[in-house]
């Protein structure tokens, strides 16, 4: 029951990041609508979260009950940590809809991975760096550039001579 | 006033003076060796004496007239004899002044003709040492030209060899600080070509990070990042 929660889950969640954030928007609505106490406040999440939580629908909700939330959000917590951690570093910020394409890609492509972590280091030009089991692996276009630096410096000193 | 003779007159006046004198001596003796009789002897010289001296002043009163009439007498003969002898002196010293007279013109004529005479000589001196200065002088300033000339000489050539050298030595250095300049900038083109060559890449990478960061889609920017997800793939680098 865990992985099929966890699949719908991430079925349009692709970053730690988000999936941590709509975690944490669905168990609070959830324990306001099965303990009442604190009002669920809307207007404090992002509009795509809130989007994607209308998209579950109310079967999925009632898999929750008073009995089994808590249990369930730490087997769902422990699942997603569980999972192989792969960390891109991009050149630029993307938005939800690159985020999207890419990791559709990497779910097609790459059928280990379901969730990525995305950080940013505009030092690396274009293209990608990995982080993968703790080893990290550049693969931007400043690697390009530091695999073909003698030729580039050849190319140069024949403007410069 | 002329002087007079000695005459007997003071020599009777000094014989009685000293008569008088030596009777007085003897009879002060005869005084202070005797007692009465010597008062009385003394009492009688004393008479004696006295009556010596009446006949003595008498006498020499009367030598003393004979002396004043002598000497009036031989005033007279002198003043004449003075008068006699002015006379004769004074037409010897008129022969004498008109002989002087005559004599100090001879030489005053003398005189006056050698004067003219060394002036002459001396006219002729000067213009002799006025021809020879000038003959000096010319001869020392030929000399001088030669020596002038000699010390310009002299001058040009140590001149000459001085500038030669001088330009010589400051081509050698010259060159030597053009050589090390060279070198300089050599060294300093090698040095910045390094730095280049070091830095180039970082420089290359920054003005592609700034220009394609810019200039790169995100469409551009994702499939880039497509690529390096197949490369490591390929790579086997994620299972």
């Amino acid at each position: 029951m865990t992985d099929q929660l966890l699949s719908i889950i991430l079925a349009d969640t692709y970053t730690l990041k988000s999936t941590r954030q709509r975690f944490n928007l669905l168990k609070a609505m959830l324990l306001s609508r099965l303990f009442g106490g604190k009002e669920f406040d809307p207007s404090l999440y992002d509009r795509n979260d809130l989007a994607w939580l209308n998209s579950l629908g109310e079967p999925f909700y009632q898999n929750f009950t008073k009995e089994n939330i808590y249990q369930l959000f730490a087997e769902l917590e422990n699942k997603v940590k569980s999972l192989p951690q792969l960390v891109i570093y991009t050149a630029f910020d993307p938005g939800e809809e690159e985020i999207r394409q890419i990791g559709s890609w990497i779910r097609t492509n790459l059928t280990a991975i379901k969730l990525f972590d995305l950080k940013l280091d505009p030092n690396l030009i274009a293209g990608a760096a990995l982080t993968y089991q703790g080893v990290y692996k550049d693969l931007s276009l400043r690697s390009r550039i530091e695999e073909k630096k003698q030729e580039i410096l050849a190319d140069f000193s024949n403007y410069l001579r | 006033m002329p002087w007079l003779p000695i005459n007997p007159i003071n020599l009777i006046l000094l014989l009685v003076s000293l008569s008088l004198a030596a009777l007085y001596l003897r009879r002060y003796y005869l005084r202070k060796s005797s007692s009465k009789q010597e008062e009385k002897y003394l009492e009688e010289a004393r008479e004696k004496a006295y009556d010596l001296l009446n006949k003595s002043y008498q006498k020499s009163q009367n030598v003393i007239g004979v002396a004043e009439l002598e000497g009036i007498k031989m005033a007279a003969e002198s003043r004449l004899s003075t008068n006699k002898l002015e006379e004769e002196l004074l037409t010897q010293l008129k022969a004498t002044i008109n002989q002087s007279q005559q004599s100090i013109q001879e030489v005053t004529d003398r005189v006056q003709s050698s004067i003219l005479a060394s002036e002459q000589q001396f006219r002729d001196h000067l213009t002799e040492l006025q021809i020879k200065g000038e003959q000096v002088e010319a001869a020392n300033l030929q000399v001088i030209q030669e020596q002038t000339n000699k010390l310009f000489e002299g001058f040009e050539t140590k001149l000459s060899d001085f500038l030669i050298q001088t330009e010589q030595k400051t081509t050698q250095t010259i060159e030597l600080e053009l050589r090390s300049t060279r070198e300089l900038i050599e060294t300093y083109k090698e040095q910045q070509l390094s730095l280049i060559d070091e830095n180039i890449i970082a420089v290359m990478e920054r003005t592609l990070s700034i220009v394609l960061g810019k200039k790169l889609s995100l469409k551009e920017h994702v499939e880039l990042v497509y690529e390096a997800l197949e490369k490591a793939k390929a790579e086997k680098f994620i299972a």
